[in-house]
């Protein structure tokens, strides 16, 4: 099965926020970064998926299975880490990994010994007890531990030092390696996203604005600028968002070669990193 | 399920102390107080054990329902618990009512003990269903009330003399099978009704 | 920021990327591997890493490994057998330079017909021509 996950025309109607025709898919063996403003829709898509929250209307198949009809199944073969981690606070870690343990078919205790001893955490400490790196780190340990062929993590490095934050992604780049497992997370780190991710789905009020091979995302788009006197309606047309100032204009484009043809030296041309392209997007004209 | 039921039961099994000191000493007092210690005594152990079972639960259920289990496995494991729960305190009820007995301490009273069992579980079921139904936010104030009403109920339960009438009449009797039988089923029925709405709706 | 990273296996093959550099990473993969494929630093049939390892020990997504493999394959630098791995490929630098030179040719032919409708004479052209040459030294 090519598609571990594949969501068609996801749509959830809140009273104040609307998730509008939600379409991506994420290939086995792959990372796809999820990525988005503040309340973008970013935590209600995953939840969506877990089906924490009901859909208004849209497909979402998991391992080509639906994952309404096939929801048991197909959460033993999923390990997720939220952002508001919701463990047992007057538990052990033991007992709250008790407590999760038995549900999942392919538990390893050993693999989870070996990572929370991996993590430096003392299993017998409560819960409440540890800071949000510990607590993070151990709904990873949780996460890593049966064999999950999907991760699905929604901020899962919020909040953590850049020092673990690196770890954590050298650990999934390692749990990726064989081609079989695939991680879908979302976060407003851009750069654990840029280092980490092979696609990255943006997402902005609701909707779907690209779901692309990172690659092709650095080939593609381009920050032109120039002096105000030559920016005019032809040239804002090929521009997907302009930003002016008393001295200039610079524009997202995807067509700069076009650009480069027909400007020559009166632009110059530069290349946008994810962030940037994000923040181009996702804001209004200047 | 098996599982879930498990996992509830391994939250009561870590009720804290003061939660078991506070259902001893209610225990305690009934019992002091004489007749009719089924009728409270059950239904609070299970008002008090569903209360620690869904204080630990409430707010994790990002986590619960992200496992491998459906809402109506859960819903179900939690109606099953609430099962479970009342068997056992009877059971163990029981076996305290015939220590008693046996140590001269209480009167062996067969019919009053049918009764009040009768009586006892379908109560028992229903309370347990209503609190999954309530939310579980406020358990001090929830406590309280409860003690309280539970008391208003002992005092004004051992001033009635039922078992006097049972035995008399067949159509009475025929009629308070009938009614008791129609309050148990309602009650199961109501309690299951509850709890499966609870978790089957709710959106995170 | 510049990070370096370095992959070496066996004392041979040698990737470093510059995260600083304004040409994107697979580039620069496929890039080197072809120069050390041509200079005969990684020899014909020898095993190259998977595109997975490769990624890991870069640390970087798969997406890139797999970008740059998919550039040396379709220039014909190196060649994958399902289920065996993938390999250097058969170079014949003869033959490299002629289909390079080839795709010169067309590109002049394409200039001086351009310089003739603007009346460049050749000797005008041939300038040009050692002019840039000699900048490129």
């Amino acid at each position: 099965m090519e598609n571990i996950l594949e969501i068609k025309n996801l749509s959830k109607s809140y009273n104040n926020f609307q998730l509008n025709d939600v379409n991506f898919t994420l290939r086995k063996g792959y990372i796809m970064g999820f990525v988005g403003p503040n309340g973008a829709g970013k935590t209600t898509t995953i939840k969506l998926i877990m089906n924490l929250i009901k859909k208004s209307s849209g497909e979402i198949k998991i391992f080509g299975l639906d994952n309404l009809e096939y929801e048991k199944e197909i959460k033993n073969r999923i390990g997720f880490v939220y952002d508001d981690l919701n463990f047992y606070d007057t538990f052990s870690l033991k007992n709250n990994a008790k407590l999760i343990a038995d549900f999942y078919d392919k538990w390893s205790w050993n693999t989870f010994n070996n990572y929370m001893e991996k993590f430096k955490i003392n299993e017998d400490q409560k819960f409440k007890e540890l800071s949000k790196g510990m607590k993070a780190k151990f709904a990873l340990a949780l996460a890593l531990s049966h064999d999950a062929e999907l991760l699905i993590m929604d901020e899962p490095t919020s909040g953590l030092d850049p020092i673990f934050r690196n770890e954590i992604i050298n650990i999934l780049q390692e749990y990726i390696e064989d081609g079989s497992r695939s991680i879908l997370f979302s976060s407003h780190i851009i750069s654990d996203i840029e280092k980490m991710a092979d696609y990255i789905t943006f997402i902005n009020n609701g909707e779907i604005v690209f779901s692309e091979d990172k690659n092709l995302l650095e080939d593609t788009y381009r920050i032109v600028k120039g002096g105000l006197d030559i920016l005019d309606n032809k040239l804002e047309n090929e521009c997907i968002k302009i930003k002016r100032n008393k001295y200039g204009f610079s524009g997202l484009t995807s067509n700069y070669k076009n650009l480069i043809e027909k400007y020559g030296s009166d632009i110059v041309i530069d290349k946008p990193d994810i962030e940037e392209i994000m923040i181009y997007m996702a804001g209004d004209n200047e | 399920m098996k599982k879930a039921i498990k996992h509830n039961l391994l939250l009561l099994k870590n009720m804290p102390l003061s939660m078991i000191a506070l259902l001893l000493f209610l225990i305690s007092v009934f019992i002091i107080q004489g007749e009719g210690f089924f009728i409270i005594i059950v239904p609070t152990v299970t008002f008090f054990s569903i209360l620690t079972m869904e204080s630990f639960d409430g707010k994790k259920y990002n986590t619960l329902f992200s496992i491998p289990i459906t809402r109506t496995e859960f819903a179900k494991a939690k109606f099953y618990t609430l099962l479970i729960l009342n068997g056992a305190v009877v059971l163990f009820i029981l076996a305290l009512y015939f220590v008693c007995v046996h140590a001269g301490i209480a009167k062996l009273n067969i019919l009053s003990l049918v009764l009040e069992l009768a009586i006892t579980l379908p109560l028992s079921i229903f309370v347990g269903g209503v609190l999954f139904g309530i939310k579980v936010d406020y358990i001090a104030s929830i406590t309280l009330l409860y003690i309280l009403i539970a008391n208003l109920f002992v005092i004004n339960v051992n001033t009635v003399d039922v078992e006097l009438q049972i035995g008399k009449d067949i159509i009475l009797d025929s009629l308070v099978l009938i009614m008791w039988s129609g309050l148990s089923i309602a009650s199961y029925m109501g309690s299951k009704r509850i709890i499966f709405n609870k978790y089957i709706d709710m959106e995170l | 920021m510049c990070r370096i990273y370095s992959m070496e296996k066996d004392d041979e093959m040698k990737i470093l990327i510059l995260n600083s550099s304004k040409q994107p990473i697979y580039e620069q993969i496929s890039f080197q591997i072809k120069e050390q494929i041509l200079k005969g630093v990684l020899s014909k049939d020898e095993l190259l890493p998977s595109i997975r390892n490769l990624a890991k020990e870069l640390q970087i997504s798969v997406i890139t490994t797999k970008r740059a493999y998919e550039e040396l394959e379709r220039d014909g630098f190196i060649h994958t057998v399902p289920g065996k791995g993938t390999f250097v490929a058969q170079q014949n630098i003869s033959s490299l330079k002629e289909k390079k030179l080839n795709m010169i040719k067309n590109d002049l032919i394409k200039i001086v017909g351009e310089s003739k409708m603007l009346n460049i004479s050749k000797d005008e052209l041939i300038d040009l021509i050692i002019t840039i040459y000699e900048r490129e030294d």
